[in-house]
């Protein structure tokens, strides 16, 4: 036995070094297969047929697939179901094969027809809408007043975890007149109920594939848009889009879509230098002159619909002084830190409502940096040798929020406000936030789906958002209450008259701005890396929709 | 030898028992999973429903005997974030990638490694061992993610021979780039080991012996030294493996590569805890179980060890 043992474990020992010694010999031979020299590669691997490319795509062949590109995967969550998801990227990806029965345009203010043609109000309650006819689901399912009100229900039902749900609770009933003809009605007068139906969670599906088993969203996506899904495995995993040639409104120009996540800023950047990816959301904004200058694809930005800010903690010291609040709005020279620190890429606004937004107040102009005016305002209130403060910040999450943070702490502290930056970890953050041990400034930030000032100024900063927060034990982040200003927001909630509607905003965002109830900062900016071989413009509202480009050819 | 496995298997429980319990309570530090899935829009009543769905609201030793009798199981929970598909089964999926790339890693070190080792030590002090130690030298010091990211700008960007990152329905060429950054802080250890290991034994009286009776020096190389100084490196490969399996997180972020380590980064994250736990789960005992047969193969290779 112990024979037997003894010369296998010759034989393969002997084994080893012979493996060793061929791949020594080939190694040494002139017809190299692989293998790098040593530990360190700095010796190119031989190069596979099959990976050979043309270096200057510019002069060479269009590519035959666009390839689309974001640093997140948000589709892990719900997979191919377009109505739970709430991410603007889910919601990009997804809105190739599923769309809604009116869309928000371009300008984020014109409400277009999408799979609805008209529309009216009949009564406060009542927005009734004409169907478009002869539309079919990519399964031949018929889209008709039924699929409408499967679709427009679905979410509505806790049992389909939506995680928009709250968004669209409002609605009480869809009623079916005839096949092409729908009632959506609220229970309270509702002003945002069509900007509402333009969102993520009001997309069709096709009823009978969407009903047929809970699991059909992990497999399959049958919706009415310009694509269809071509292939599919897993979230983590590229998955392509192929045209739907028999589409209402055309078959998009680009025929075939590939859809990839690359979670590394610079893996993607390089991945578009390399012209590996026609399109990326979000690339290094220090690469950006590399980008231009490569010959190969450009780096365009857009004014985003993402506000951040930080709110202030008005019940403790020292945010409870509202002249200190207006002193920390004056001496954080937000200007200088969109220059110096973002590039440029930010846009100031005065509040936490952008200009696209139904409700926005034009004539309200951004807090100045205006550091003797903060110095006035804290000796009359009192600290005329400044006070402590915090700057509880988040690190990675959007463009160079550590360095914002740092840097408006340094401005800070010019006019003697002791600001300190804390940085949170994200989930960190939430629990002390629930548990209200922070104080100071704690960063919030709010992408408006609903593009309706309603859907910012009363969810967020009405008493009652205080009061319901963490279950009615509150948080720290949710501290703002003026019962002037809740006048405002519960009359614009069901106001339908416009312009009665505009005023009452005007005068809520009037209020929000002198209470300094946040250091109100500015919407970020995009950046997208364009390949040249693609004509097309980004979108404020952060959609990269396929059916909007074209090859330059 | 059998008694000596059936020990080491019931110290390996205990490993891997201590493991998922020490990131079953460290996990509970780092903040609440529901908040981070439901994003802005969700309501607080929406937000203690899905707390007390997932059965967050019970005491912290409830939950852990929960978890310990189902973990012993196999059944880890279903993901918070994923739909509520089995957290087991996300990781199993996750798992054939990151096999492939350890591997690949592997062989590519164990191969490359031997070559270099044994030309060093041979050609001791001439210039290509010089370049070897050097290159193993910065091969060990060089951090990960930055070696994979100038590989990227490199062959992908620069010469345009491979692609910068992706799985490509498993394509080989996708593998390299990975495959190298993943490899080579392996690969200069094991060069540096195999380099000392083979100097130690050209120095030995048997080798001596070897060439006095005439044996051609590649006989005497790898037919005696080589064989001789591969036995440490057993031990090596599979601690190795054991840290490819585990650490190709960075690897696997940087060149999005859908395995465990990917999943497992966005999983923290997002505080998927069932996902995170399956996940440390199956890496731990994946490390116990290859050490426990390295130690096995050990005595196998070399009678001179035995196990007690």
């Amino acid at each position: 036995m112990v024979q037997t043992i003894r010369v296998t474990r010759r034989q393969l020992l002997e084994q080893i070094s012979l493996v060793a010694g061929a791949a020594l010999l080939a190694a040494c031979g002139p017809s190299s297969v692989s293998a790098p020299a040593g530990p360190a590669p700095t010796q190119p691997p031989a190069q596979p047929a099959s990976a050979a490319k043309p270096s200057k795509p510019a002069a060479g062949t269009r590519p035959d697939e666009l390839v689309l590109t974001w640093g997140t995967y948000q589709l892990q969550t719900h997979q191919l179901d377009p109505q739970t998801h709430v991410g603007t990227i889910a919601e990009s990806q997804l809105r190739h094969i599923f769309e809604p029965l009116v869309q928000i345009d371009r300008d984020l203010q014109t409400v277009k027809p999408q799979l609805a043609t008209e529309w009216q109000r009949l009564d406060d309650l009542t927005l009734q809408f004409k169907l478009r006819q002869g539309v079919k689901f990519h399964n031949g399912e018929d889209f008709d007043g039924d699929a409408a009100r499967f679709s427009i229900l679905r979410p509505l039902d806790p049992a389909n975890k939506a995680d928009a749900r709250t968004t669209y609770a409002g609605i009480s009933a869809v009623d079916v007149l005839d096949k092409y003809t729908i009632n959506v009605k609220t229970a309270k007068p509702d002003p945002a109920l069509l900007l509402r139906m333009t969102g993520f969670s009001m997309t069709m599906v096709a009823p009978r594939w969407a009903a047929s088993s809970p699991d059909v969203f992990t497999k399959e996506a049958y919706g009415t848009g310009p694509y269809k899904l071509a292939s599919w495995s897993d979230p983590l995993q590229d998955w392509t889009l192929a045209a739907n040639d028999q589409y209402w409104g055309g078959a998009p120009k680009i025929k075939k879509v590939r859809i990839k996540t690359i979670p590394e800023l610079a893996t993607r950047t390089a991945a578009l230098r390399s012209g590996e990816v026609h399109v990326a959301k979000d690339v290094a904004v220090e690469e950006v002159d590399a980008i231009n200058k490569s010959g190969r694809a450009l780096g365009k930005t857009t004014p985003s619909n993402r506000i951040p800010y930080y709110v202030m903690e008005v019940r403790k010291p020292p945010c409870n002084n509202k002249q200190l609040r207006q002193a920390i709005n004056y001496a954080a020279n937000l200007d200088g830190i969109i220059q110096s620190v973002l590039y440029g890429n930010a846009t100031r606004v005065a509040t936490t409502v952008a200009p696209w937004h139904v409700g926005f107040h034009t004539d309200l102009k951004p807090y100045p940096y205006d550091p003797d005016k903060a110095k006035v305002l804290m000796k009359e209130a009192g600290f005329p040798n400044g006070f402590d403060l915090n700057i509880n910040y988040i690190q990675g999450r959007y463009l160079k929020d550590k360095e914002v943070a740092e840097a408006m702490a340094q401005e800070l502290n010019k006019v003697g406000i002791r600001a300190k930056p804390v940085l949170r970890d994200a989930a960190l953050n939430t629990q002390e936030d629930l548990d209200q041990h922070q104080d100071g400034l704690i960063f919030a930030s709010w992408g408006n789906w609903i593009f309706d000032a309603d859907n910012q100024l009363f969810v967020r900063w009405h008493t009652s958002a205080r009061d319901t927060a963490n279950g009615g034990k509150g948080q720290s982040s949710l501290s703002y209450s003026n019962p002037e200003f809740d006048k405002l927001v519960e009359q614009a909630r069901v106001e339908l008259d416009p312009n009665k509607r505009l005023d009452l905003y005007k005068k809520a965002q009037e209020i929000l701005y002198d209470d300094a109830a946040a250091l109100f900062m500015w919407t970020l900016t995009d950046i997208y890396g364009v390949d040249n071989w693609v004509l097309w413009e980004p979108r404020k509202d952060e959609m990269v929709w396929a059916h909007e480009m074209a090859w330059n050819e | 030898m059998g008694q000596y496995i059936a020990r080491r298997l019931l110290q390996a429980v205990l490993v891997v028992f201590g493991v998922v319990t020490a990131v079953f309570f460290l996990l509970q530090l780092t903040g609440d999973p529901v908040r981070l899935m439901v994003g802005d829009g969700a309501s607080e009543a929406d937000i203690e429903n899905i707390r007390h769905q997932l059965g967050l609201d019970r005491p912290l030793p409830e939950r852990y005997v929960t978890f310990l009798s189902d973990a012993a199981r196999g059944d880890f929970g279903q993901s918070v974030r994923q739909s509520g598909r089995p957290a087991m089964q996300i990781v199993l999926d996750r798992y054939p990638a990151t096999l492939r790339l350890a591997f690949l890693a592997l062989s590519l070190s164990v191969v490359t490694a031997t070559i270099c080792g044994v030309i060093s030590a041979v050609k001791r002090y001439s210039v290509l061992d010089n370049v070897v130690t050097l290159l193993a030298l910065f091969g060990q010091s060089m951090p990960n993610f930055w070696l994979g990211i100038m590989l990227i700008l490199v062959f992908a960007v620069q010469l345009g021979w491979l692609p910068s990152q992706g799985y490509g329905e498993g394509s080989p060429k996708y593998l390299l780039l990975p495959t190298l950054t993943l490899a080579a802080p392996g690969l200069a250890r094991l060069t540096r080991l195999v380099r000392s290991g083979m100097l130690d034994i050209l120095g030995q009286d048997y080798v001596r012996t070897a060439r006095a009776k005439g044996l051609h020096e590649s006989g005497v190389i790898f037919g005696h030294a080589l064989k001789n100084a591969a036995i440490p490196l057993v031990t090596i490969i599979g601690l190795d493996l054991g840290a490819l399996l585990g650490g190709a997180v960075v690897t696997e972020q940087i060149f999005a590569w859908p395995g465990v380590g990917l999943e497992v980064v966005l999983a923290i994250n997002g505080r998927d805890f069932p996902v995170v736990q399956a996940a440390v789960f199956v890496v731990a005992t994946s490390f116990v179980l290859i050490n426990l047969v390295v130690d096995v193969l050990y005595t196998w290779l070399d009678p001179r060890v035995r196990l007690t």
